[in-house]
């Protein structure tokens, strides 16, 4: 629970949430907005910047759509992972979010929530990293922003106060065309933060891109690991161990596991999919 | 614009009945449930971290950690708890195998198989799993709460 009182609102329009959450912060309130509101009764305990305000984005109709918009397939940004995975519209999509947490706290945990969680993980979004033309939807105060998703994310979102993500969208030939594996290793249980989540595709040209949740402090793709990973010159193993030397940055060492144990189970896990995707 | 700014009332349906409830805005829909002038102690607070699932309710016949949730957000919806099942099939399969030893975490899992075998009637061992892994039993049944849902989803 949240221990100290709280104002809630629930806007119907995006421009309605903008407008108040400006109005919150000139008036000296701290405002939060929500959807899931897993992650804000969570951290409520520890917070040390407690939220005077909930706004609650649920009520935007445009944030819990979803579908397809000529050639792209969207999804607002208010689905719950339970309810991305049960449309099914991109599989590697539904592998990776359907993974995340448990069955019961996917019902809650939404799409725009794991993607901008705090926690350094955001497995939901590393599907959206993989794609050559991924669209985010954002709500801003110049009005909706329909942007490459790499203009707002290189590791950490680049959004303006008040601004909040509403959709992320894929080219569905594009999505549809990408064979993929996603694998979550965890420590001990099935249940639990991964060690590394590994969502790896090839595209039709035979090129591989992986990307990585909970290696380092947030999800990242890297075109010189991708590059390595093509390379069908050496074996799945070289091509593995390579890709491991070439990471941008070492693999967290934590309380979940010792930056060897990473290492191996990601170089281990990124061979075995190779193989399996060239098989 | 919905404005929660101090004690307000909502609406909703609890165990078939429609409530008029007073909620804060920073409550829980655990905090509600369990608030004296609702008294349906079901509900377990167990971590009240989104952990342990002892909490677990259905909104809409969707299972929810109810520690989780603001209660604000069940507005309008349908809440069952365990004081809402009566004489189910899970719940007989549960006394048959005998598939609890404290029993704090047993109206989470009672739920959550109540919502499995609603939405899938006749589930495979690998979908009874990934179900009730949302929930943890800290006596360690597993296998007898197993065996139960497993009996309820044939009956």
């Amino acid at each position: 629970m949240i221990p100290w009182p709280v104002h809630y609102y629930r806007p119907d329009q995006w421009a309605d949430a903008l407008d108040l959450y400006q109005q919150l912060t000139r008036a000296g309130r701290s405002p939060r907005y929500y959807l899931g509101g897993t992650e804000i009764i969570t951290m409520a305990r520890t917070d040390s910047q407690p939220v005077s305000d909930l706004i609650d984005l649920k009520g935007i109709p445009e944030i819990m759509a979803h579908g397809q918009d000529g050639d792209w397939l969207y999804w607002g940004a208010g689905l719950s992972l339970a309810r991305v995975a049960e449309l099914d519209a991109w599989p590697v999509l539904t592998a990776t979010a359907d993974r995340v947490a448990d069955h019961t706290s996917r019902e809650q945990i939404t799409l725009g929530g794991n993607c901008l969680s705090i926690m350094p993980y955001k497995e939901a979004l590393v599907p959206f990293m993989l794609p050559d033309r991924v669209m985010i939807e954002v709500a801003t105060s110049q009005g909706l922003m329909t942007v490459p998703l790499h203009d707002r994310f290189d590791g950490s979102w680049h959004l303006a106060p008040g601004e909040f993500l509403l959709s992320l969208r894929v080219l569905k030939e594009e999505a549809r065309s990408l064979v993929f594996r996603s694998y979550k290793m965890t420590r001990l249980d099935w249940v639990d933060y991964p060690l590394v989540t590994v969502v790896v595709v090839r595209d039709p040209d035979g090129q591989i891109r992986a990307g990585f949740s909970g290696w380092g402090p947030h999800p990242l793709v890297s075109s010189q690991v991708n590059a390595l990973l093509s390379d069908r010159s050496a074996t799945p193993a070289a091509r593995a161990a390579a890709a491991i030397a070439a990471m941008p940055t070492p693999a967290l060492d934590d309380l979940h596991a010792s930056r060897a144990y990473r290492t191996f189970v990601t170089q281990h896990t990124l061979a075995l999919i190779i193989r399996e995707l060239e098989e | 614009m919905k404005t929660l700014t101090g004690p307000t009332h909502i609406q909703l349906t609890i165990n078939g009945e429609p409530r008029d409830v007073f909620i804060e805005p920073h409550y829980t829909l655990l905090d509600l449930l369990r608030h004296p002038l609702v008294g349906l102690t079901g509900a377990k607070p167990g971590c009240e971290n989104g952990d342990c699932g002892a909490c677990t309710v259905l909104l809409n016949q969707k299972p929810v950690k109810s520690c989780m949730m603001f209660a604000v957000d069940a507005e309008g919806k349908t809440v069952l708890t365990v004081e809402g099942l009566v004489d189910t099939p899970v719940q007989r399969a549960f006394l048959k195998h005998f598939a609890f030893q404290c029993g704090y975490c047993t109206s989470g899992f009672l739920l959550v198989a109540h919502a499995l075998l609603h939405e899938i009637p006749h589930p495979d061992r690998h979908q009874i799993t990934e179900w009730l892994r949302s929930n943890i039993c800290r006596c360690t049944s597993y296998e007898e709460i197993l065996a139960a849902v497993h009996e309820a989803s044939e009956s």
